[in-house]
């Protein structure tokens, strides 16, 4: 037993070592591999796609030495290699994203290099899936001459490994996420002393190398210690030199979020820069795609160039994400080949609609905003069991049923976060009357729990509509931050004002225990008397909860919203955080964020450029 | 230090102030050897709870005055912990079970089985049975009440329940009819008068007859909130006048003031503001049943008579959902939406009328 777990510490050792890729050891023994059982190698990279594109890039001299020895290994694998991975742009000049983007990322860069920090910078490159972080980030470095060291979760670093090498402490307890969290740290602070052997040009090896550390692999440990993660950061910020990059993709559902990891007073006490990416506009991707068909057109005759549509097609199944269109338009190409086009058009169509989750900040806005269609129908048979006219409404551009189930959400929760904020978009008293009469029922079904799993889309269906339905005069000017279009949406207060009201009603009873009150009479009537004689015979410790829980003035000021906040996130309230990520964009300079939740809006900023 | 309402507060059957054949009646029930299960209902503040402990006096003398608290953990079948805080004397324990929310049928029949269970020491000399007391029983779930019905029979023996409520109409059929319904009904304002001025005159103060009688008015029949209000009358000025302010209770003002905004504008900034101001006062323990009572008390004074029937109609209709529901401010701002559309209706059609 004690033979077989050295053995697996000492692989361990050797994966925190692969993970500085640039640690000469490391290259030494890489070079060893390759020569000798290359088989190790290849099964790693078609174990791990992401990580082998990541490696080329890196490291170009290895690249072409890699991918010449898969040809050899296997010539079928190389004609069917990703398009995806075979056409990542070599210039920035191909890169598909915005320039503006790009441009600011090059800044960010510059001045991580040129100014004389005190202290290493860490940058957070978020966007949606498919945008081009990476990519951009990898071929500026490559560009400005400056290295990438990579942290990559070893091959081998599954739970299972991790579970005869996780140790007891001494209270019995596992504490294997230490030790991942030491490997990790390990990465950090050793990559600051070790250099690359691969080397762009003499002049670098001269005036000193310029490096950055590159996360992109997040483990559940970070997640699941967070503070432990942070205290890792701290450090870093403290003693490392070469700047941080965390490349996260924006996803809506995961537990796996940004915001979980930096929330704001973290990324304030680290001074964490974020540069968001948007999701490549549609005009960018279908040049993109174009140019792709025609190079592989011209590498492999038997293909067939895709006509217009398709491409449109494909785009518009696949919204702002470029590796997922190039997928999208190989397997369309490709299959093309011998087979007759309807069938590809029946796959691009149904892969179209991705399910892709939807931003609880978007989900909401499309409810509470009820955009409609401006074309009015005009009918031309008046059908009998026609609707009066009051009742009439433009047909709208969203479906409720369709956004709710995008948002992944309870019914109860989602009613709840519509009820919060619907009175923010009415303009007229009768329809909110109208509305909160229906919440007031969406509130029965919702509390009946032996109906409510089988209701649930009915009940947030009956919710949404009704806001979208009965909103006749939408209230003009929002009173909040006229200079911002958007209406800024609050968390539910329920929960909040439940847990509290809970923590109060325990608080007297604790204070004020006697056989005679029940806590419900020393709520109305007890405390409101002892308030009245001027709280003259109570103890401290009552007279302190009655002023600190029971003052009506006092509280309100506690209400903002901010407060709030703070208090939901100490709730494992998970769909808080999705919408934070809004509130943070909206917070941070140098990102141009388009209105989110005005999709045209959005394509015609791409457009103008 | 001492309220009055503890002070002064009648130990024994014998000493009740009001309802005095009820207290004979339950004496001789005492004295007859047996006792059955008790359901004791009325409203707030009438001397239930006061009854409940007289007769559990009675029964086992000054012993059951020597109260204990208690911490009980119980364990659903979920595997969840639960803690309640139970109220013990040698001879009965009192328990809220409403305080576990869903799961107080885990409470009920864990509880009563253990007090079941254990025999009375000296069963000679003492009664043989150990009292359980469940206040708040409306407030119980169904599941729970059905389990205290099936309870009630098996450990009849060794256990009798006394159940405090406050209304029997959330109390399950099957439970009311195995049990002695007693229902305490509130003291007229003469007899909170009278009792007022008894205390006072313990006290070694004059309470003018003026100020008891609107002190009894404010405290509409509840005597708690009487002698709360005449001692804070003391406290604020003494000697008494009969023109003095009766201080109340702030969440009352609170919702005065809130009921005034309804009525001063109706609009949606309004309703908000009117939001914040009902989460104000549930973050304040005021239980949301009371909100919507007194809030349309005070928006029916400030309507018109035609407005009214409405207006308790859908109040009734809100309640309802109320208690159906989960979130009590879904249907108290519903309510104060449903008044503001009303009464903003009502204006306008005045307005065009006028015209």
């Amino acid at each position: 037993m004690l033979k077989k777990d050295k053995r697996v510490r000492k692989c361990g050792s050797f994966d925190t070592i692969n993970n500085l890729r640039s640690s000469s050891q490391y290259e030494r023994k890489k070079k060893l591999t390759t020569g000798g059982g290359f088989s190790d190698f290849s099964d790693f990279s078609s174990h791990s796609q992401p990580s082998i594109r990541k490696f080329r890039s890196a490291n170009p001299d290895l690249e072409t030495h890699t991918s010449k020895v898969i040809r050899r290994r296997n010539q079928k694998v190389v004609a069917e290699c990703s398009w995806a991975e075979k056409n990542t742009p070599r210039h920035l000049a191909d890169l598909a994203v915005h320039k503006k983007k790009v441009s600011s990322v090059q800044e960010l860069l510059d001045w991580c290099f040129s100014s004389n920090l005190k202290t290493a910078p860490i940058i957070i490159l978020s966007g949606p899936t498919g945008c081009g972080k990476t990519t951009t980030l990898l071929l500026l470095c490559k560009s400005m001459k400056i290295e990438v060291s990579t942290w990559e979760v070893p091959p081998n670093f599954n739970m299972e490994d991790n579970q005869i090498d996780r140790e007891l402490d001494e209270y019995g307890r596992i504490e294997y996420g230490e030790k991942q969290m030491e490997i990790f740290s390990d990465f950090l602070f050793k990559s600051n002393e070790f250099q690359t052997l691969f080397r762009y040009s003499k002049e670098s090896l001269l005036s000193g190398v310029k490096k950055i550390n590159l996360v992109e692999d997040l483990l559940p440990v970070f997640f699941e210690n967070l503070n432990e993660f942070h205290n890792v950061l701290r450090e870093y910020k403290r003693c490392g030199t070469t700047p941080l990059v965390f490349i996260i993709s924006d996803s809506s559902s995961s537990e796996w979020n940004m915001q979980k990891l930096f929330n704001p007073s973290t990324t304030g006490d680290l001074s964490i820069i974020n540069i968001s990416f948007n999701a490549i506009a549609p005009t960018i991707l279908y040049k993109s795609l174009n140019r792709i068909a025609n190079l592989e057109k011209s590498q492999d005759e038997s293909l067939q160039l895709p006509d217009k549509r398709l491409i449109e097609d494909i785009i518009a199944s696949n919204p702002g994400d470029i590796r997922c269109c190039i997928n999208a338009l190989q397997i369309a190409m490709v299959s093309d080949k011998g087979l007759n086009t309807k069938s590809t058009k029946e796959y691009v169509h149904s892969s179209k609609g991705r399910d892709s989750g939807l931003f609880l900040f978007h989900a909401l806005g499309k409810i509470l905003y009820a955009k409609r269609e401006e074309i009015h129908i005009i009918k031309e048979v008046k059908e009998e069991s026609e609707p009066p006219a009051e009742l009439y409404r433009k047909p709208l551009k969203e479906n409720p049923e369709e956004v709710f189930e995008r948002v992944g959400l309870t019914a109860d929760c989602f009613s709840s976060f519509l009820q919060q904020n619907y009175l923010d978009f009415y303009g007229d008293i009768y329809d909110i009357a109208n509305t909160a009469e229906a919440f007031s029922v969406v509130d029965t079904m919702v509390s009946n729990w032996n109906t409510r799993s089988s209701l649930e889309g009915t009940i947030a269906s009956y919710a949404s509509r009704s806001i979208m339905f009965y909103n006749t005069k939408k209230r003009a000017n929002y009173p909040t931050n006229s200079k911002k279009k958007l209406q800024p949406l609050k968390k539910p207060l329920f929960m909040t004002v439940r847990n509290q009201m809970g923590e109060n009603k325990q608080n007297i009873e604790r204070l004020f225990q006697s056989g005679y009150w029940k806590p419900l009479n020393i709520a109305t009537e007890l405390i409101p008397f002892i308030k009245n004689c001027n709280c003259c015979m109570c103890t401290m410790a009552q007279k302190s909860c009655i002023s600190r829980s029971f003052s009506f003035r006092g509280n309100l000021v506690n209400k903002s919203l901010d407060q709030m906040e703070a208090v939901d996130m100490e709730v494992t309230d998970k769909i808080a955080y999705s919408k934070r990520s809004f509130e943070v964009k909206d917070q941070l300079p140098k990102t141009p964020d388009p209105p989110v939740n005005d999709p045209e809006l959005k394509i015609e900023e791409f457009d103008s450029d | 230090m001492s309220l009055w309402v503890d002070k002064y507060r009648p130990r024994s059957l014998g000493k009740l102030d009001y309802h005095e054949e009820q207290a004979n009646m339950l004496k001789k029930l005492v004295q007859s050897g047996d006792f059955p299960h008790m359901l004791v209902y009325g409203p707030n503040g009438a001397g239930k709870r006061t009854r409940i402990m007289a007769v559990l006096r009675e029964l086992y003398g000054h012993g059951v005055e020597k109260l204990r608290h208690e911490h009980q953990t119980f364990t659903t079948p979920s595997k969840k912990k639960l803690e309640i805080s139970t109220i013990a004397s040698n001879y009965h324990i009192e328990v809220n079970p409403s305080d576990a929310g869903i799961y107080d049928r885990v409470v009920i029949q864990d509880l009563i089985k253990t007090v079941a269970q254990t025999n009375q020491l000296e069963s000679s000399s003492q009664r043989e049975f150990k009292i359980v007391l469940i206040m708040e029983a409306d407030r119980l779930t169904k599941d729970a009440q059905h389990a205290l019905r099936r309870t009630m029979e098996k450990y009849m023996s060794t256990c009798r329940i006394i159940l405090c409520a406050n209304t029997t109409s959330k109390v399950i059929g099957a439970i009311r009819s195995r049990c002695l319904a007693v229902r305490v009904s509130s003291p007229t304002i003469e007899q909170i008068m009278i009792i007022l001025t008894f205390v006072c005159k313990k006290e070694g103060l004059s309470l003018p007859n003026e100020l008891a009688k609107r002190i009894a008015e404010y405290s509409q029949g509840n005597l708690r909130k009487a002698l709360l209000a005449c001692e804070a009358c003391r406290v604020q000025q003494y000697p008494f006048s009969d023109d003095q302010e009766i201080p109340k209770a702030d969440w009352e003002v609170y919702l005065k003031e809130t009921s005034s905004l309804i009525v001063e504008e109706q609009s949606p900034n309004r309703l908000l503001q009117i939001r914040e101001r009902l989460y104000e006062l549930l973050v304040h323990c005021i239980p949301p049943e009371m909100i919507m009572k007194k809030l349309l008390q005070e928006l029916m004074m400030n309507c018109d008579g035609t407005l009214k029937t409405g207006v308790i109609q859908a109040a009734a209709r809100f309640e309802h959902r109320m208690q159906k529901g989960q979130k009590p401010i879904y249907h108290l701002e519903a309510f104060v939406a449903y008044f503001m559309a009303m009464y903003k209706k009502f204006l306008e059609d005045g307005m065009t009328a006028d015209w």
